[in-house]
């Protein structure tokens, strides 16, 4: 079938407004919240599952590459359609079908926002934990295909821990539940498969979400530091001691004042690194929970240790930590920005080694964190116009990647594999492995569904891999 | 099967492995006897086991603690049992950072007793903590009331090695608490009944165990009393380690030293700091007005693991067991339906422990007569848990009737797309053939 064909068949299905082909109007697709950038041959915008099934069964036959798109935000070049394709735009699907607060459910459509689904069943007073710095525009259906985390997940847990049954979409258009409304429904866990499988495997066009009781109490703290390595160890201490607050986020002295010279939050200038604490749940917990958590801090010579007073403190320190990666354009012109998970006791032993590696390069690195997971996010700042910084930050991104598995840890946190660390999989699971999940791709028969990404390509040395992918132009629209 | 008990005894003697082929009567699957068990002390064994299964087309059935065997369709063929009792090693355990990982033959109790010296946990309770290990219990899928910020068995794990069926050793996952590199296997293998591959090693995220736990049981005589309980406090700001519910003789057949007067009882297992906990049984007694008396236990953990127990060991053999799945708020509708079903053949004595976190009932039912008797049971219990869009899994049925039942209820089309793994998977159906949801 015709590239013209298969247009006329999808127009037929949503109509011709829904149906995009023009390159001038494509340019509006070709990118997400990486920068790569690559053209979808159509975009198509359907309105429900019936006609999504519609559009995946033509492209089934004819062997179309299908990019499922949300909101665009994801930074591991997910939505990129870089073989061309149909990129299936979720954007009409935004209705949230059923409430079910006796429950505490719901069931949305994938192109519901994030953080719409926590403010239409606020009224019950339950939420949608998860929630990425993006929750503003993320939607639900991409946080399905990356499996997103967010700032409270320490917690709370990940997409994954609060998606129980999802309608999918297969390649050939047929529909098939996995999970339902239930928590324990029978059969293999193919919902756990298809959450974190970057639209790979099958689209979600249908979900059943968990919701949580608002907590009682919230009390945030923010502790200034004169040592990077005393923020980390006391991380650790408040893990240890059998705490676990709902976030504990970690910024260092470039990025402080980064975000001050910009959103200016308020965090002390003079602070080598700050944490953000937060702890919720029952009043009595919350009230014990701060004593002990101060204890740590007062073990240390912190230079403030602040607790928000109100709801508007409360936000307007988080506005500092969620506007980061925006606030990194008032250092440089180019960041690379790294994401790796550690386990949380080497944090002490990684940032020092991040530091290091700042000096060799000489080359500045901004560290962001969600340290309670052990989630670090280090920016490394240059000037991509300069050859030299720029293969200089390529260079260092690698080998602090390589840190992160040599310490036990994995190469992505949070925002996936993607275009980005496609090659550096190697790094993690050997052949056996990788073969056993890309098998996945023939059990579901997908493999016209976001084609050559998470896998290595083996094509490139690992030295030589082109990562425009997670370079990125500092700009507003970039969360982590 | 393509060989004789002298040619396998000569193939694995080659390697070194542990077979064991004169003491194996006591180790029936299905009514099936194993020609030999397998006993691997490393993954590279479990490895070379699997190996040589495949190759010689023989049918193995991975065994942990033995404690849930009933669970499944009738097996097709059985050749060879392994047995993961040697693979019972804690790997690492990091109590800073909050993660384990082990073989998965450790038992749970051993697992439990590591962990709980470092006051942490992880929530996992099934029957039989003694004999039961991680890897059984994970393949089985669910475990008992115990609750950890209303997750699910599933939620505890962040990393596994996996042996599939031609023995090929795979990794998946990690040990951090967030992870998104590459798919998240270890999901296949979680409820997956080892019809994909035996699971070798666990990762788990663990958990600060409660600093004080104190147990409420509340007493009510009318079953819409109960209802509004379990509901109130599911509704209410706190979140209980477990709220389950049972009619009183449920409660006295598991001989809890505890007398009620009642006709039902709610348990509600409360954990965290001390003065919390104590807020929570004040919110407690402010939310159920209506009840005139309360019993509060702190020294509780016989209740629960007589709860985690209830139904275990199968035995005599004509116990049934059957577990429902359904909404929080549609269990004691379910259950009432199902105390009221009168068979042809005579009244039935259910013994019911429901839980109302996740909305799953436990069902007993002692003294089965014939088969038709209980196939007309199984039938009644599915029409009623049906029309509540409710899920019946059969974890514990007769023998001979084993070949005339479907163990879980699937959609079809689900059904579809699982024989697409087990084909991919398992080609040769060397892993419990037959055993799991639509006879895969």
């Amino acid at each position: 079938m015709s590239l013209n064909e298969i247009i006329y068949k999808f127009e037929n299905i949503v109509g011709s407004s829904y149906v995009i082909h023009a390159t001038e109007d494509l340019i509006a697709y070709e990118y997400d919240g990486s920068i790569d950038r690559s053209l979808p041959n159509i975009v198509v915008i359907p309105k429900n599952t019936k006609q999504i099934s519609e559009i995946l069964k033509i492209c089934y036959t004819n062997q179309v590459p299908v990019i499922a798109r949300g909101a665009g935000t994801g930074l591991s070049g997910g939505a990129i359609a870089q073989n061309g394709g149909v990129s299936i735009g979720f954007s009409r699907m935004t209705e949230i079908i059923e409430i079910d607060p006796e429950n505490h459910l719901a069931i949305v459509e994938p192109g519901v926002i994030n953080s719409e689904l926590s403010e239409k069943v606020s009224e019950y007073n339950l939420y949608y934990a998860p929630d990425p710095s993006s929750q503003q525009v993320c939607t639900l259906g991409g946080n399905i295909a990356e499996n997103s985390g967010g700032l409270h997940c320490l917690k709370y847990g990940v997409t994954t821990n609060h998606i129980i049954g999802m309608e999918i979409a297969l390649s050939n258009g047929d529909l098939v539940w996995v999970g339902d409304k239930t928590r324990e429904s029978p059969g293999y866990d193919l919902r756990g498969i298809v959450i974190g499988s970057e639209g790979t495997l099958a689209l979600a066009t249908k979900l059943v979400v968990r919701l949580l009781k608002k907590p009682e109490t919230v009390k945030t703290f923010l502790a200034a530091f004169k040592s990077i390595s005393d923020a980390s160890e006391v991380v650790s201490q408040i893990i240890s001691s059998g705490i676990i607050p709902s976030a504990i986020e970690m910024m260092d002295k470039l990025a402080i004042s980064a975000v001050e010279s910009s959103i200016n939050p308020g965090y002390p200038h003079n602070a080598e690194a700050i944490l953000l604490v937060e702890i919720d749940g029952l009043h009595e917990a919350v009230i014990e929970e701060s004593k002990d958590i101060t204890q740590i801090f007062k073990q240390y010579d912190l230079l403030e240790l602040r607790e928000a007073q109100d709801e508007k403190e409360r936000i307007n320190l988080w506005k500092g930590r969620k506007g980061v990666l925006g606030a990194l354009g008032h250092l440089a012109p180019n960041y690379y920005l790294v994401d790796g998970t550690i386990p949380r006791t080497k944090l002490v032993e990684v940032l020092e080694k991040i530091n290091q590696i700042s000096k060799k390069i000489k080359l500045p690195i901004a560290n962001v964190l969600h340290a309670g997971d052990g989630n670090l996010h280090p920016a490394i700042l240059f000037n991509e116009r300069n050859t030299s910084e720029r293969d200089k930050a390529l260079e260092a991104g690698a080998e602090i990647l390589k840190i992160c598995v040599e310490v036990g840890g994995v190469l992505s946190g949070e925002h996936g594999i993607g275009l980005e660390k496609q090659e550096y999989m190697p790094l993690m699971f050997n052949q056996s492995d990788l073969k056993s999940m890309s098998n996945l791709i023939y059990a579901f028969d997908s493999p016209n569904f976001n084609p050559n990404k998470i896998f290595p390509t083996g094509k490139k040395n690992i030295t030589e891999i082109n990562q425009s992918g997670i370079i990125s132009q500092s700009g507003s629209e970039i969360f982590i | 099967m393509s060989l004789n008990n002298p040619q396998l005894q000569k193939l694995f003697g080659k390697t070194g492995i542990t077979i064991n082929s004169n003491s194996v009567s006591g180790y029936l699957v299905d009514n099936q006897t194993p020609m030999a068990i397998i006993y691997p002390k490393t993954i590279q064994e479990l490895s070379t086991t699997l190996k040589i299964a495949s190759e010689n087309h023989l049918n193995v059935v991975p065994s942990g603690g033995n404690s849930r065997m009933n669970l499944g369709n009738q097996i097709n063929a059985i050749d060879l049992m392994i047995s993961m009792s040697n693979l019972d090693n804690i790997l690492n355990h990091n109590p800073a950072d909050l993660t384990v990982r082990v073989q998965s033959g450790i038992t749970i109790e051993k697992f439990s007793k590591l962990l709980s010296q470092h006051n942490q946990f992880v929530p996992i309770d099934p029957p039989l903590p003694n004999i039961a290990t991680i890897g059984g219990t994970l393949a089985v899928g669910f475990t008992g009331p115990l609750k950890w910020m209303g997750g699910n068995l599933r939620d505890t794990v962040i990393g596994m090695t996996i042996v599939e069926s031609d023995g090929t050793i795979v990794k998946t996952g990690g040990n951090v608490v967030k992870n998104v590199t590459g798919y998240e296997m270890s999901k296949l293998h979680i409820g997956g009944l080892g019809t994909l591959g035996i699971i070798a090693e666990v990762a788990f995220k663990i958990s600060p165990l409660p600093h004080h736990e104190t147990t409420i049981l509340i007493p009510v005589n009318k079953s819409n009393d109960l209802s509004q309980v379990t509901h109130d406090i599911f509704q209410s700001h706190i979140t209980p380690l477990s709220i389950v519910s049972m009619d009183v003789s449920t409660f006295k057949s598991l001989k809890i030293k505890c007398k009620l007067d009642s006709k039902y009882v709610a348990c509600i297992r409360l954990g965290g700091r001390r003065n919390e906990v104590q807020r929570m049984s004040t919110e407690i007694k402010k939310i159920c007005q209506y009840v005139d008396d309360f019993i509060e236990l702190d020294k509780s953990n016989f209740i629960w693991n007589k709860i985690a127990n209830f139904g275990y060991p199968v035995s005599p053999k004509n116990r049934m067991i059957i577990r429902i799945t359904s909404l929080p708020s549609k269990t004691i509708s379910i259950t009432n339906q199902i105390r009221k079903i009168n068979t042809s053949f005579s009244p039935v004595d259910f013994k019911i422990i429901s839980d109302h976190t996740h909305g799953n009932s436990i069902i007993l039912c002692d003294n089965l007569t014939t088969s038709q008797y209980i196939l007309e049971l199984i039938k009644e219990i599915r029409e009623k848990v049906h029309q509540y869009n409710g899920c019946v899994i059969l974890e514990s049925i007769p023998q001979n009737i084993k070949s005339q039942c479907e163990i879980w209820d699937a959609n079809p089309n689900t059904i579809q797309l699982m024989g697409k793994f087990k084909k991919t998977y398992d080609p040769f159906q060397t892993l419990n053939p037959g055993r799991f949801a639509g006879r895969i």
